[in-house]
């Protein structure tokens, strides 16, 4: 009974990332579709935003190069294995 | 009208350029200033035309470079206010040689950085070989070609890789070069993960 919830909680999960995936993706899609029928003046200063903030937090983390390093390599580690 | 496209080889981005373009920018200035051929590859490319997501590191592929070159872009970068976050500058041309790539940013800071790398298959090559401009402001960068870029990522094929070519792909199916990328494709061997990028 134990094993039947386990699989069946498993696919619930599935289920859930699928579509998770799937609501990314439309998103991505309308997004792509505002930027190309809106100026840039609209658009522009939102994404930069986005990366200049994304930045700016990542900066005040103020990780050493060692730390980065490491992270990266971790990650790196874990792309290759998946 | 959406102040974005890619017209005749040129990729045209009519937003101000952002801290992360700004970096690219700066680098490439001074590699041109070397001489140097280089392109600009992978998430900055997507980021560059658009995509709503932001990356700590600029992929930037640079030709092989004499020991003297190497010496000079040293130099440069030094002289533009940048240092190498992982291991000195003067080191850059022994470890590009050995296949460890070089991470340039601007003085004292670890995040955004440039990480430098030779061609390391015919992939690389081909970046550098057929790459494209891109125009921001008033200036411009040399990227790799987008249909290339859509393929590779989708050889990748991470969640945000191919959230990434699905960006590309969407944005630029009217004026990409159907044959050229459908090429790629089949090279990099990703025609089911193509045909999901078609359904997407």
């Amino acid at each position: 009974m134990k094993r039947m919830n386990d699989s069946s909680e498993r696919e619930s999960l599935t289920e859930k990332h699928e579509r998770n995936r799937e609501q990314r993706i439309t998103q991505i899609k309308r997004w792509a579709e505002y930027i190309s029928s809106t100026p840039a003046e609209e658009w522009g200063p939102q994404l930069n935003s986005l990366v200049d903030s994304q930045l700016e937090s990542a900066r005040q983390t103020d990780i050493s190069p060692a730390q980065y390093q490491r992270i990266e390599r971790l990650s790196q580690e874990y792309s290759d294995d998946t | 009208m959406g102040d974005i496209e890619l017209r005749d080889g040129t990729l045209f981005v009519g937003r101000e350029p952002n801290d992360l373009d700004q970096l690219a920018l700066d680098v490439t200035s001074v590699l041109q200033d070397c001489d140097i051929d280089h392109v600009l590859v992978a998430g900055y490319v997507a980021i560059l035309a658009g995509r709503s997501r932001s990356t700590e590191d600029i992929d930037l592929i640079l030709e092989p470079l004499t020991d003297e070159t190497a010496e000079a872009l040293a130099h440069e970068l030094k002289q533009s206010g940048f240092w190498g976050s992982a291991m000195p500058l003067d080191e850059l041309s022994s470890m590009l040689s050995e296949g460890t790539n070089i991470r340039v940013a601007r003085d004292g800071e670890v995040i955004p950085n440039v990480e430098l790398k030779y061609p390391s298959d015919q992939f690389d090559r081909a970046s550098l070989d057929n790459a494209i401009t891109a125009r921001i402001g008033d200036e411009s960068l040399p990227i790799g070609p987008l249909e290339l870029q859509i393929a590779y990522k989708l050889y990748l094929d991470t969640q945000k890789d191919f959230e990434d070519a699905v960006h590309l792909f969407v944005l630029f199916e009217e004026t990409l070069s159907t044959p050229e990328l459908e090429r790629w494709v089949q090279k990099l061997g990703v025609d089911e993960t193509y045909e999901r990028l078609q359904r997407a």
